[in-house]
């Protein structure tokens, strides 16, 4: 539930981050009970939260690579890891 | 932390459990890692005590830092009994199927572990706080307490030394004795005295706030 809050505040606060703070995060993997999707050029975070709230799982999303969570986190290109 | 990512989270075992290792595995892997929503949700209270306070020097802190039996206590200060106000909580959403992590205080004891190391900076775990859950609270007790102008509240405490969390009357009056599912907490501070915070310790917009707070921070960091 922190997660998907975490992502529409994301959305909702995409120019104020810009604006008064520089950042425009993107989200490069994200991962759930189900398993984890990734891409490198930034998730579509309405997609993502789409998928989760109709699917139940991210893992739908498409992107799948059927990589471990654990080797995800460790190799990929990102700058933080939420948990 | 080893593959050189910063690290926020929300989840309190880890740090309640191995707080000391965490941090040392941190700096070790000169990483920031963040983690202000695990005590009192979307309000500051780690960063208000780190920061706010910053060249003062606190003494000690209490508060209330568990939701649900926040209001368990609430309801019973009403006149339901214990089983009543549990009913109430569970039917609105507060209290867990299983609400034994809560009502019997080991989520406040997570809270005061995280919070005595990061503002105290204590080398405690779990193991070292005296816990006493609210399932003993009688009716008759809130009663009694309500008449002499106090309310029974699951109170964690930290001294600098030592660590409990138990049930203890307080005066209505104290700022600390905030109803419902609010979290509230006082520091005692050597120069400037007695400072309460109060919020919303949980909720997932709430405490998704607060890692949009950490996230800043780590730009922040990353920038200088």
């Amino acid at each position: 539930m922190v997660g998907q809050s975490f992502v529409k505040l994301l959305l909702s606060h995409s120019a104020d981050l810009f604006n008064d703070y520089g950042i425009k995060p993107k989200v490069v993997a994200c991962a759930d009970n189900g398993g984890i999707v990734t891409s490198n050029q930034g998730l579509d975070l309405d997609r993502l939260l789409s998928v989760k709230k109709k699917k139940k799982s991210v893992i739908h999303y498409g992107s799948c690579e059927g990589s471990s969570i654990l080797d995800v986190i460790e190799n990929i290109d990102a700058e933080v890891v939420l948990n | 932390m080893k593959s050189g990512k910063n690290v926020i989270t929300v989840n309190k075992g880890p740090l309640a459990l191995e707080f000391p290792s965490l941090v040392e595995l941190a700096d070790y892997n000169r990483i920031a890692f963040k983690f202000s929503g695990t005590v009192g949700g979307g309000t500051p209270i780690l960063e208000f005590a780190k920061r706010c306070l910053k060249g003062d020097r606190i003494l000690s802190f209490e508060g209330i830092l568990n939701g649900t039996t926040n209001y368990i206590l609430s309801k019973m200060f009403e006149g339901l009994n214990f089983s009543q106000a549990l009913q109430v909580a569970s039917e609105k959403g507060y209290a867990e199927k299983d609400p034994t992590l809560d009502i019997d205080g080991y989520d406040a004891v997570a809270k005061l572990v995280i919070a005595s190391n990061l503002v105290m900076n204590m080398k405690s775990t779990m193991s070292d706080v005296k816990r006493i859950g609210i399932r003993n609270v009688q009716a008759s007790d809130v009663t009694k307490e309500r008449k002499k102008g106090n309310a029974i509240k699951l109170i964690a405490t930290c001294d600098g030394k030592n660590l409990t969390v138990e049930p203890k009357a307080i005066s209505t009056k104290d700022p600390i004795c905030v109803d419902g599912i609010l979290n509230a907490i006082t520091f005692t501070c050597q120069h400037s005295g007695q400072q309460t915070i109060i919020g919303k310790g949980a909720g997932g917009m709430e405490t998704a706030s607060s890692i949009l707070r950490d996230l800043i921070d780590i730009r922040n960091i990353i920038r200088s």
